[in-house]
């Protein structure tokens, strides 16, 4: 039906247009834009069960599915000394059996509906998540409920588990991008828990009861949220919840307080060789601000223009001028300990020293007279804002968003002024910004780099930037010598 | 019939309409007010398959220079775009080349003049110094996409083993360094008039406005590119293997692993769709056929999955699976065996295929979830049959793949020759 009055039109057209005059498009400048069309942010349904979990919805019924995510605040920072990893584990463990279920057979009744389900740690909690037809949903939240509440800790799922976990860790000591990310961690995270990361060691040491014992301790109501997107409405899907969560009754109190970040006094090359590497790669990273501070959003701005696009200071230099890399990038992100700047880029080894001068020369600009212009500060808030509406068009974003808030005491109204905010940022208040967080005496504020290469060819040039240099192996211990 | 035991999903659809310009551009809207925002998205009907001895990742470098600016929209692609909120990217494979970018509602005529300005002009504005550059960057991704990673050769070397020289498929696209350095800006003259005509593209516009209004919006900024010579037709010879073939390849991983590839129909030829279901009872989940045999009960796999690669000329079907420490491929190898003449023995059940047909069905509402997706799928009809609203028929073809098509299938394609790929360690002191 459809097709057929659009072949009808089709030739209606050609025939309009083959009688119109061959007009030329005016390609002498861009076309102006048309009038904007209105942004309404998505609305936010909230209501909780009995036993007190918060409930959000957010509504969108395009397609059929549903989303929903149990949320919980957790501290995966707090892995016992020898037992790093626990937290990941036992939120990994949970799928692999539970209820009447073993790993296999849960598997095989979510794929019968359509669902997905998953459970992992993530930066400050935990959250075990499915994805349903919205005709399953009730179904999905049956097998969900089962993981949540009667997970098995089977030690025969343990023994195959425990295997990928053992030789995943072999396999990201190969991988030069994966070796430089851990070796970043355990430098800028110290002796904190994510300075201290799992181990062949650590992994031997878990056993069932000792998930179980995390489980039992940071598993609860009280610190829960449940998030729901997609083709539901929260009158449907309150009392779905209700049945399912609404006695669960875990003991979890507080979340523990943090370790403390290590202070970054001077920019040290921490270098691990890998024998060969076609590239080497190169990644910072430093803690400057938090989200609540007065400047964040002009630090979210000036990064924009350093690094945070494609036409960044960094990328057109390192890319588009030089040629040194596929891509050169900078980002701010935060979590309970903060927000951090990072950097990172793997470049092409024989121009290893002559792509961090470039990189340093741009992260130096700034305060060596090349400020952020009034162009690029306009630009940069008008990208940022402008785009932002794409990333409500499925509820995913906003619902992280709204568990951003509840996790890192953001205010309340962060998503609804979050535009207003990035366009306020004007030329001073990006330069201050960046002044203040990302530069010290004059020169750029002290960062962690990590370097993973062939130290054969990029050591001696490496070492003419004049920053104190430190060899690991990798694993991240220290080697004699250099 | 086999899709009446499906219960009643609303069915995945898009609405749209397509027309051609006077020039031979497909152009299809398809409207969706859900966010102010449009994609536009073009696919040029060129690939890797389409290049020339000598010329290897040819395609992709010429990707990367329709980014570098057009002779009235001169300097980075992205820099005017970017700063009203856009986001842009390009895509190369072995069969077609594609560049999109989701803009505001109201910025849409600047996305058709950039679209537009760099299919009719691009030439005048290119240089020396940017293709200098942007072999260097795309020889940069070589590096940190394929050689810089653990089993990152493991696509060119399959693909060279599979298809011999000669044929469309035998290099990867992103090519070989010496190919990419040896392009000259004569060779991207003669390429771009070779393919990148209106009447080689298609162009999708979705999301939030109105078709009256956009009609002519695009027929303002692409009706005045001029037509070209009809693209040559590709002449290739189908591949057939006449015996197995065995490759060991050494490198720098921590474990053995392996591709077991065979040729396999077409995307849309009659066993595409079974393929695809067969790969799902394979290895989707943790209860699936061989994830079941070599990872939880033999225990001698970290992972295994099975594919049907659907490309344009003839597709392959891949197994590919990593060993536990202390394994080897050929044990992988034995055991994949052992699994597949069970199958022959036990073919894939009802009830099996009919959770491997809802897995497609999820996927396909998946890929419409956004309007870069919509967009994305349209064309990619449109290029395969010249219907962008063919999803309907591409669900049917796994509604009504019967339990006889789905065994016939796999006898068929599935057995001898076929093509194995081991990766394995490097020799200590070879580093």
């Amino acid at each position: 039906m459809r097709r057929l009055s659009v072949a009808g039109m089709l030739l209606g057209l050609g025939v309009m247009w083959a009688t119109m005059p061959g007009f030329a498009a005016d390609r002498s400048q861009p076309p102006p834009p048309t009038e904007p069309r209105p942004f309404v942010l998505p609305a936010v349904a909230e209501g909780a069960l009995s036993n007190g979990i918060r409930v959000v919805v957010v509504e969108s019924h395009e397609i059929p599915f549903v989303w929903v995510t149990l949320s919980i605040s957790a501290s995966p920072d707090q892995d016992p000394v020898g037992k790093e990893g626990l937290a990941m584990i036992t939120l990994d463990m949970l799928n692999e059996g539970a209820g009447a279920y073993d790993a296999a057979g849960l598997s095989g009744a979510l794929k019968a509906l359509g669902s997905n389900l998953s459970s992992s740690v993530g930066s400050d909690g935990a959250s075990v998540g499915i994805r349903s037809l919205s005709r399953n949903l009730g179904a999905t939240l049956d097998l969900m409920a089962d993981v949540v509440l009667k997970p098995g800790f089977p030690a025969s799922e343990w023994e195959i588990l425990q295997k990928q976990y053992l030789a995943s860790l072999q396999t990201d000591r190969s991988d030069p991008s994966l070796i430089a990310a851990r070796l970043l961690e355990q430098r800028v995270h110290g002796q904190s828990y994510r300075g201290r990361q799992l181990t062949e060691a650590s992994v031997k040491a878990i056993d069932p009861a000792a998930m179980r014992g995390w489980y039992d301790k940071e598993l609860g109501p009280a610190r829960a949220t449940l998030l729901v997107g997609g083709d539901t409405t929260l009158a449907q899907v309150l009392p779905e919840l209700e049945r399912r969560f609404g006695g669960w009754k875990g003991a979890a109190g507080a979340v523990e307080p943090l370790g403390a970040v290590p202070p970054v006094t001077q920019n040290t090359l921490f270098v691990a060789h890998k024998a060969g590497a076609a590239q080497s790669v190169i990644q910072a990273e430093v803690y400057v601000a938090a989200p609540t501070d007065a400047d964040y959003f002009p630090l979210v701005v000036a990064n924009h223009v350093m690094g945070g696009q494609f036409a960044s200071r960094i990328n057109l230099n390192l890319r588009e001028k030089n040629g040194y890399t596929y891509g050169a990038r900078s980002s701010v992100a935060f979590d309970r300990r903060g927000a951090r700047l990072s950097v990172s880029t793997s470049v092409k080894t024989d121009v290893t020293a002559a792509a961090m001068k470039e990189l340093l020369y741009e992260l130096n600009g700034p305060s060596t007279g090349r400020a952020f212009d009034a162009t690029e500060v306009a630009d940069a808030t008008s990208a940022i804002v402008s785009a932002r509406p794409l990333r409500f068009e499925s509820p995913e974003y906003l619902l992280r968003q709204l568990e951003n808030i509840s996790r890192y005491n953001l205010p309340s109204d962060w998503v609804s002024t979050y535009a207003a905010n990035v366009a306020a940022v004007d030329p001073p208040a990006a330069n201050d910004s960046w002044s203040r967080r990302m530069t010290q005496d004059g020169a750029l504020r002290p960062m962690v780099w990590v370097i993973v290469g062939d130290l054969t060819k990029i050591r001696e040039p490496l070492a003419g930037l004049g920053f104190p240099m430190v060899e690991l192996d990798v694993d991240g211990a220290e080697l004699k010598g250099g | 019939m086999w899709f009446l035991l499906q219960s009643a999903l609303a069915a995945p659809s898009i609405p749209f309409e397509k027309f051609e310009l006077e020039n031979g551009l497909d152009v299809i809207l398809a409207p969706d007010s859900s966010i102010p925002f449009v994609q536009v998205n073009v696919w040029y009907h060129v690939g890797s398959r389409n290049e020339v001895a000598g010329r290897t990742g040819f395609a992709h470098l010429f990707e990367h220079l329709m980014f570098q600016g057009s002779a009235n929209a001169p300097g980075e692609y992205f820099a005017p775009l970017q700063k009203i909120g856009a986001q842009i990217n390009g895509t190369t494979n072995i069969d077609r080349t594609n560049y999109f970018e989701g803009i505001p509602s109201h910025q849409l005529p600047l996305a058709l003049f950039m679209e537009s300005d760099r299919m009719g002009f691009l030439l005048p504005a290119l240089d020396e110094t940017k293709l200098l550059n942007q072999k260097d960057v795309v020889r940069n991704e070589r590096r940190q996409s394929y050689e810089n990673r653990p089993y990152g050769m493991a696509w060119p070397w399959l693909l060279e083993s599979v298809y011999p020289d000669g044929h469309p498929y035998h290099t990867a696209t992103i090519g070989r360094h010496q190919d990419i350095e040896a392009a000259t800006l004569e060779d991207v003259k003669a390429f771009f008039q070779t393919w990148y005509l209106p009447n080689n593209a298609s162009l999708v516009v979705s999301g939030d406005f109105e078709p009256r209004v956009v009609r002519p919006l695009v027929k303002e900024w692409f009706g005045d590119l001029p037509r070209g010579p009809a693209p040559p037709k590709q002449e290739f010879k189908v591949a057939k293997l006449k015996k197995d073939v065995m490759v060991r390849k050494e490198s720098d991983v921590p474990f053995e692993k392996v591709w077991i590839a065979w040729h396999t129909p077409a995307v849309l030829r009659p066993g595409d769709a079974e393929l695809d279901l067969i790969s799902r009872v394979l290895s989707d989940g943790k209860d699936s056929r061989l994830y079941r045999r070599l990872v939880r009960e033999l225990q001698i796999a970290q992972d295994v999955e099975a594919y049907q690669t659907s490309s344009y000329l003839q597709s392959m079907f891949i197994i590919e699976s990593t060993a536990q420490p202390g394994h080897t491929a050929a044990e992988l190898v034995t055991a994949i065996d052992d699994v597949l003449a069970d199958m022959r023995k036990n073919p894939a059940t009802a009830a099996e295929l009919a959770v491997a047909r809802t897995s497609f069905e999820v996927a396909f509402f998946d890929n419409i979830a956004t309007i870069a997706g919509k967009a994305n799928l349209l064309n990619n009809y449109n290029f395969l049959t010249g219907d962008p609203g063919y999803l309907e028929a591409d669900l049917a073809r796994y509604q009504l793949a019967s339990p006889g098509n789905v065994r016939a299938a796999f006898k068929k394609y599935l057995g001898r020759p076929r093509v194995v790929l081991e990766i394995v360690p490097a020799k200590a002191g070879a580093q």
